[in-house]
């Protein structure tokens, strides 16, 4: 059962990754490409999803948006899980006030409602992708450094760490040579269901009209164009929304799937 | 168990100090002048507000003396005056909190009620046809983003149906109305808002209480429970469930951010004027004060919430309430 | 003597990752009104599955495969679950190792004690709360009233096993089945328990089916004693008797090894 669910949750992602990625040969029109005549076109041979009010493609316009979503939302959970990583070994490891101030400043990070945080930060920054992505990434990182403390503190008292301490291996050999890549397996299957949040979050952020900004498509913001066209082109919100739906759905399939 | 209160209210005091230096930082975060920044930026921002901003946070003055004042203004809770239409932030905030008080709460009531009686049912004969597609579904849901499911509702039930309005909390001739019409009227504005804004939290508490039930189900004292001629049903309602409860309470402070951070995008998108939609209109005109008013508020609730939801878990499991 | 039980040729399986492993293979044990019948043996010998599956309290990965247990003339492999609901706790108790783990943490000790006396006698809340004082009195718990409001938590494993047997012998059981009941304790409290748990017996006259690994307590307590060995008897009889003249291999070899210590 779970592998089955490993399985088709890879190939989704993989059937996505690859379909962003060539995304200039799948498409048939140029995804910025304003047609005013052809605007507001149901789905048809020509269009397969439709086009929305420019008369812009949509299927074009959402295997560019792919790209944008994946993207946000690997390269933010990346940055997370590397914030959440260094951060988590430098509590566990060292201990005493070291964890203390870390812990109490994920604390502190944690009662903030991540949203608004979000919002607040694009506010005074630009919404840039590579803004939106690391404002993301720093939000995010908290579950990741919580698992990887007491992971690293329960490791820390394991024969062949203490075995490395009394050959002299110097702290940093340590970190980086034992308690790492042990530590890595919670964090990848955390860092692959986080995937799937940060891709909702861009998604939001865009469909607020404060993430990925027009004329670049992406999911979020393709919806929220589709708003003004409610109740007349349903293809505009019903195609984006399936899109997200199914990339996370498949990143929760492989973190659960892994998790096993 | 007063003593334990007392320390956790204590506890509370750094993460605020905590929360207001993060706050602070936010401001700063602009390299440089914020506010020379943002009119390098955005020009929305215009002279006139630059210089309040710097009057209201003192920005030309040394880091400590601002640091002071933005403590005094956030623990007076006095966030300035707004950029928009110049009125006290702390008052546009209470008029628009009770709204999103309202429905968050009640989002709760939907998703605790429900939630739990779903994972118990689930839980109660596990592969059985009801769990198989209560799992297919909350799974489905869980990934669903809530405004996409707010559009297509919107879409169907307001625009195509017309079973339900799809803006505001009451209807323009709502003053004409009696009062159980008006009791009704609201109840068909906030119907939708409060179901989407349910969905997630009913797949995730849903999930969860049927994963601890299973988990608690494993543990001696339900074989001994069975052993003295209890009922499954007995068992599992009164002996499992209590326990499977335990670790829920903290979910229930642990959902406040995510509820506060929905009302954003819900009230925007059924035009409810609750202070998510006062937030996203402050983002998108950059209005600092209330900005930074409702972050910190937002993150104020979230404190009180998972200190209340500590202290009822305390309250609720006896080997806390009666330590040794 | 009248059997009070009997076990014919009971199989059970185990699922293990996919296959089934057998775990008790065709075993024939009878249980008669008031003695106390040891099953001794190692761990994992198929002792507590044995004694579990009389009442079909068996984990879930556990199948039996064939056998009858019969009880007051009806197969209880063959008895619906309600009936068996009104077998268990009323006419056969079980008390476990793990005292404490085997009490809700968070329902009181009273509340429990309470539970097993409305379901099978039909009494009221205020006539089971005066029942469940008694019981504790009868199980020497000291502070009736304050012991009745607390919670397993707050008692020592000792007193956690008292409430257990309490619990137990509420309904006036025929058979007690003991499951390691003192392992988990000191031995000065193991000592306190068996002291109890034969006073009580002498009182009341039920049978205890005693499961355990601890040859000594079989030597000073059990009247026969039946060696489980990979899931067969492989030896029964008058514990004087299994004592001091062995037969089977294991046998010899478990006694052995308590006398060296």
């Amino acid at each position: 059962m779970l592998k089955k669910q490993l399985v088709i949750g890879v190939s989704i992602v993989l059937i996505l990754v690859l379909s962003s990625i060539f995304a200039p040969l799948l498409a048939r029109y140029n995804p910025n490409n304003i047609n005013i005549d052809d605007a507001l076109l149901s789905p048809s041979a020509n269009h397969f999803f439709g086009t929305d009010q420019l008369g812009r493609d949509l299927f074009s316009r959402m295997l560019y948006g792919a790209r944008v979503s994946l993207a946000v939302g690997i390269i933010a959970v990346g940055i997370a899980a590397l914030v959440g990583l260094a951060l988590g070994c430098i509590a566990g490891f060292f201990g005493r006030w070291v964890d203390t101030l870390i812990m109490r400043f994920l604390d502190i990070m944690l009662c903030f409602p991540v949203f608004f945080l979000i919002l607040a930060v694009i506010s005074i920054l630009e919404p840039s992708v590579f803004n939106i992505m690391l404002v993301i990434g720093l939000t995010g990182w908290m579950s990741t450094a919580r698992l990887v403390r007491a992971e690293v503190l329960s490791l820390k008292e394991r024969e062949f760490i203490l075995a490395a301490r009394a050959i002299g291996a110097s702290n940093s050999r340590i970190i980086i040579k034992h308690l790492i890549p042990n530590a890595l397996g919670p964090v990848i299957v955390n860092a692959v269901l986080s995937v799937a949040g940060a891709i909702l979050l861009e998604s939001a952020l865009s469909f607020l009209g404060l993430g990925i900004q027009p004329p670049t498509a992406s999911w979020g913001n393709i919806l929220a164009e589709s708003k003004s066209s409610l109740g007349i082109a349903w293809w505009m919100s019903v195609f984006p929304g399936l899109a997200i739906l199914i990339t996370v759905l498949s990143f929760n399939m492989i973190g659960e799937g892994l998790r096993e | 168990m007063i003593t334990y209160i007392l320390k956790r209210l204590m506890g509370m005091i750094p993460l605020l100090l905590g929360i207001i230096t993060i706050s602070f930082i936010v401001i700063h975060l602009a390299p440089g002048k914020p506010t020379a920044l943002q009119e390098a930026m955005n020009p929305k921002v215009t002279l006139q507000a630059r210089q309040q901003l710097e009057k209201l946070y003192g920005l030309d003055k040394p880091l400590h003396t601002q640091y002071g004042q933005w403590l005094k203004m956030s623990l007076r809770f006095d966030f300035g005056r707004s950029f928009i239409d110049g009125r006290k932030v702390m008052e546009k905030i209470r008029e628009r909190l009770p709204l999103t008080l309202f429905i968050n709460i009640a989002s709760l009531f939907i998703i605790f009620t429900f939630g739990i009686l779903i994972g118990l049912k689930s839980a109660s004969k596990p592969g059985s046809f009801f769990d198989t597609s209560a799992a297919v579904l909350t799974f489905i849901c869980f990934a669903a983003p809530g405004f996409w499911l707010a559009l297509l509702l919107k879409d169907l039930l307001g625009i195509r149906l017309h079973l339900l309005p799809v803006s505001g909390v009451n209807s323009l001739d709502f003053e004409y109305f009696s009062f159980g019409a008006k009791i009704l009227d609201i109840a068909k504005h906030l119907a939708l808002p409060i179901f989407i804004s349910s969905v997630s939290g009913l797949a995730a508490i849903s999930r969860y209480t049927r994963q601890n039930i299973l988990e608690v189900l494993k543990q001696p004292f339900i074989r001994a429970a069975r052993a003295k001629g209890l009922s499954p049903n007995f068992v599992l309602i009164k002996h499992a469930l209590p326990n499977a409860l335990l670790p829920i309470i903290t979910i229930l402070g642990l959902s406040i951010p995510g509820l506060l951070g929905g009302s954003v995008i819900f009230e925007s998108i059924f035009a409810l004027p609750g202070i998510g939609r006062l937030f996203y209109e402050a983002v998108m005109a950059r209005d600092y004060p209330m900005i930074m008013a409702e972050l910190s508020i937002g993150a104020v609730l979230t404190l009180l919430g998972n200190m209340a939801a500590d202290i009822g878990y305390a309250l609720a499991d006896p080997r806390i309430r009666y330590r040794k | 003597m009248n059997k009070l039980l009997q076990i014919k040729n009971l199989s059970i399986s185990f699922k293990n990752n996919e296959k089934f492993v057998n775990a008790v293979n065709g075993v024939n044990l009878d249980v008669f009104e008031g003695e106390i019948l040891a099953l001794a043996g190692e761990s994992a010998s198929g002792k507590t599955l044995t004694a579990l599956s009389i009442t079909r309290l068996l984990p879930y990965n556990a199948v039996i495969n064939s056998g009858e247990i019969i009880f007051n003339q009806r197969n209880l492999l063959n008895s619906s679950e309600g009936e068996l609901e009104d077998i268990r706790g009323k006419e056969i108790s079980y008390i476990f190792q793990e005292a404490q783990a085997s009490l809700n943490p968070v329902l009181s000790i009273g509340r429990q004690i309470m539970e097993p006396i409305i379901v099978h006698q039909k009494k009221t809340e205020s006539q089971a709360r005066a029942m469940a004082v008694d019981l504790l009195k009868m199980v020497k718990l000291p502070y009736l009233i304050e012991t009745f409001k607390c919670y397993p938590h707050q008692l020592s494993g000792g007193m956690n096993q008292r409430v257990m047997i309490a619990m137990a012998l509420a309904s006036r059981a025929k058979l007690l089945i003991a499951d390691e009941p003192t392992t988990a304790l000191d031995v000065t409290i193991e000592k306190e328990i068996i002291k109890m748990l034969l006073e009580l017996r002498e009182e009341f006259g039920f049978a205890i089916l005693f499961i355990t690994h601890n040859l000594h307590l079989v030597e000073k307590f059990a009247g026969r004693v039946a060696i489980m060995f990979q899931g067969r008897i492989v030896e029964i009889g008058r514990t004087s008797e299994i004592f001091s003249n062995p037969q089977h291999e294991h046998t010899k070899a478990l006694i052995e090894s308590i006398i060296k210590i």
